[in-house]
């Protein structure tokens, strides 16, 4: 039976088995936009170095896609995430997640709807707690955008679903910036993306639209100040980690100060 | 059967048969560049003596040098408890890394532009590479300008040769004897080997050793004279300690200060 039967069975595993996967690094984060907007680390150096941007339409499906961090596929054994340590020298929050799907290469500097059809998720194929991102790839100059998620298809096959429209957080809004689509009331997460609708165009911004799966809730970290987390018996319990999962880092900072991301964590297996 | 079956077995061969080691240590750290910039304590004083500079190329391999602890094949030894406390300098906070020397070749010159040969010694432990980070840690300071150094022939965790990873700038123009620079890498998640960094921008003086380590811990060290105190097993990171390793620490500093820390470091085996 796949799986932990006791906080000892998960100790065994890890000491008597060496059924660990330590990972470690670091990324920069690099003049993100603002305190209180979220970052994206996928395009960033450290180790691992910079993720490339998706394809166009239908976009890259990521399995253990390099720039993220991934692990051996296990047979029959069940990957969780049980500890880490993070460290951001500016302070801020840290969200990790498996990264599903990505669609490069779309203007937000013409209004209208441009066609995402994302390709199929290779996880979470339920579509619950899918979020859709915009991950900026070319900085927009002037002129605060707003766009509306305005053909999805939700957890329950809907299609053509409408969210509600969300304003970039500045005119001059920086790459790498990274800014949540809001989804219809009710809905619990997504499973495809038809279309985006710039509502107000930017000037010169061009984004990816990402379909990711969030693994853990914000870390909050003070700056300089590494937190040690307990991710057995603390919150979320022992997320799993798939096979084909395609690791990454979100990082929402107190200013605008460019800072740099440490990290060290454990993946069992048993 | 090598390692525990649980926090029982771990209490009996520790408590009851007395497999376990301690090591206390004392450093005082030189002055480090500024906040958030690591800082080697490998040559600090006291308690373990300063580590000294690795050779020049191929430089060589650590085996029981700095913190460490008998060889126990065929049993295993694991990170237990480690605790720290800045015992000087009110205001001084940051992070301690524990980690693993693997490999040192010193006297690279960051005084000229162009490849530096490196042609690192095989890694002893951790043989893959994966998790294996590499760091120049200055031991000539620079003047007058920031090295730009990149890591332009490098064997990643699975083999392959010949990669390059993305340039980095040193933190001064005059940056400090024992401060630390992470050499970032492509989208690979180790080093096996360094064959060649490539100095883009030249100081007018600096030398670096090359530093192949593979981080083991974190601990967030509080304001002066509060001990911080981290049980590793708790949070399931019972890092394997293999036999020859050579620990050493790295200091995130949270203020410019050059703090003296006292601690100690447990390990346990099975």
């Amino acid at each position: 039976m796949a799986g932990f039967t006791s906080y000892d069975d998960l100790i065994s595993e890890i000491t008597a088995n060496d059924k660990i996967y330590p990972r470690n690094g670091f990324k920069f984060v690099t003049s993100p936009e603002a305190a209180g907007v979220w970052h994206s680390l996928w395009r960033e150096a450290g180790m691992p170095g910079a993720g490339a941007d998706p394809a166009t339409t239908p976009g890259t499906q990521y399995d253990d896609t390099a720039g993220g961090l991934f692990y051996p596929d296990q047979a029959s054994d069940i990957k969780r995430l049980v500890s880490g340590f993070f460290n951001l020298t500016q302070g801020g929050h840290l969200k990790i997640y498996d990264r599903l799907v990505g669609v490069g290469g779309i203007s937000v500097a013409s209004t209208g709807n441009k066609t995402i059809s994302s390709a199929a998720l290779p996880r979470y194929t339920d579509g619950i707690g899918v979020e859709a991102w915009l991950e900026f790839s070319t900085a927009s100059t002037a002129t605060i955008g707003s766009i509306t998620l305005n053909s999805y298809t939700d957890t329950d096959d809907n299609t053509g679903q409408t969210g509600t429209a969300v304003s970039m957080p500045a005119a001059a809004t920086n790459v790498n910036t990274m800014v949540q689509l809001p989804l219809a009331a009710g809905d619990v997460g997504l499973k495809a993306i038809s279309t985006i609708n710039v509502g107000t165009a930017t000037t010169g911004g061009v984004v990816n639209v990402v379909l990711l799966k969030p693994l853990t809730p914000m870390i909050p970290l003070p700056i300089n100040i590494g937190a040690l987390v307990d991710f057995v018996l603390g919150f979320p319990s022992e997320p799993q980690i798939f096979d084909g999962a395609t690791l990454a880092f979100a990082v929402n900072g107190v200013s605008a100060t460019t800072q740099r991301l440490d990290f060290l964590f454990n993946v069992a297996y048993g | 059967m090598a390692g525990f079956s649980g926090i029982a077995d771990l209490y009996t061969k520790m408590i009851d048969e007395g497999k376990r080691f301690e090591f206390p240590f004392l450093k005082t750290s030189t002055a480090v560049e500024a906040t958030g910039v690591p800082h080697s304590l490998w040559n600090a004083a006291t308690l373990p003596a300063a580590g000294g500079a690795p050779a020049g190329t191929p430089g060589a391999a650590y085996t029981n040098a700095g913190i460490s602890f008998n060889n126990t094949s065929t049993l295993t030894k694991h990170l237990i408890h480690m605790s720290a406390t800045i015992n000087s300098s009110a205001g001084s906070f940051g992070n301690l890394v524990l980690y693993d020397r693997l490999v040192g070749v010193g006297g690279i010159s960051l005084a000229s532009t162009g490849n530096k040969t490196v042609s690192s010694a095989a890694l002893t432990r951790y043989t893959s590479g994966m998790g294996v980070q590499a760091w120049l840690e200055v031991s000539t300071a620079t003047t007058v300008t920031a090295p730009v150094v990149t890591m332009n022939s490098y064997t990643d965790e699975d083999g392959n040769t010949g990669q390059t990873g993305t340039a980095v700038t040193f933190p001064a123009v005059a940056t400090n004897v024992d401060a630390m620079v992470q050499l970032p890498l492509g989208t690979d998640q180790g080093v096996r080997a360094v064959s060649t960094i490539n100095v883009g921008t030249a100081a007018t003086a600096g030398v670096a050793n090359l530093v192949l380590l593979y981080p083991l811990a974190w601990i967030p060290v509080s304001l002066g004279n509060l001990t911080s105190v981290l049980y590793v097993l708790n949070i399931l990171n019972p890092a394997r300690i293999y036999d020859g390793a050579s620990l050493g620490f790295i200091y995130y500093p949270g203020a410019a200060t050059s703090p003296v820390f006292i601690g100690n470091v447990e390990v346990a085996y099975g």
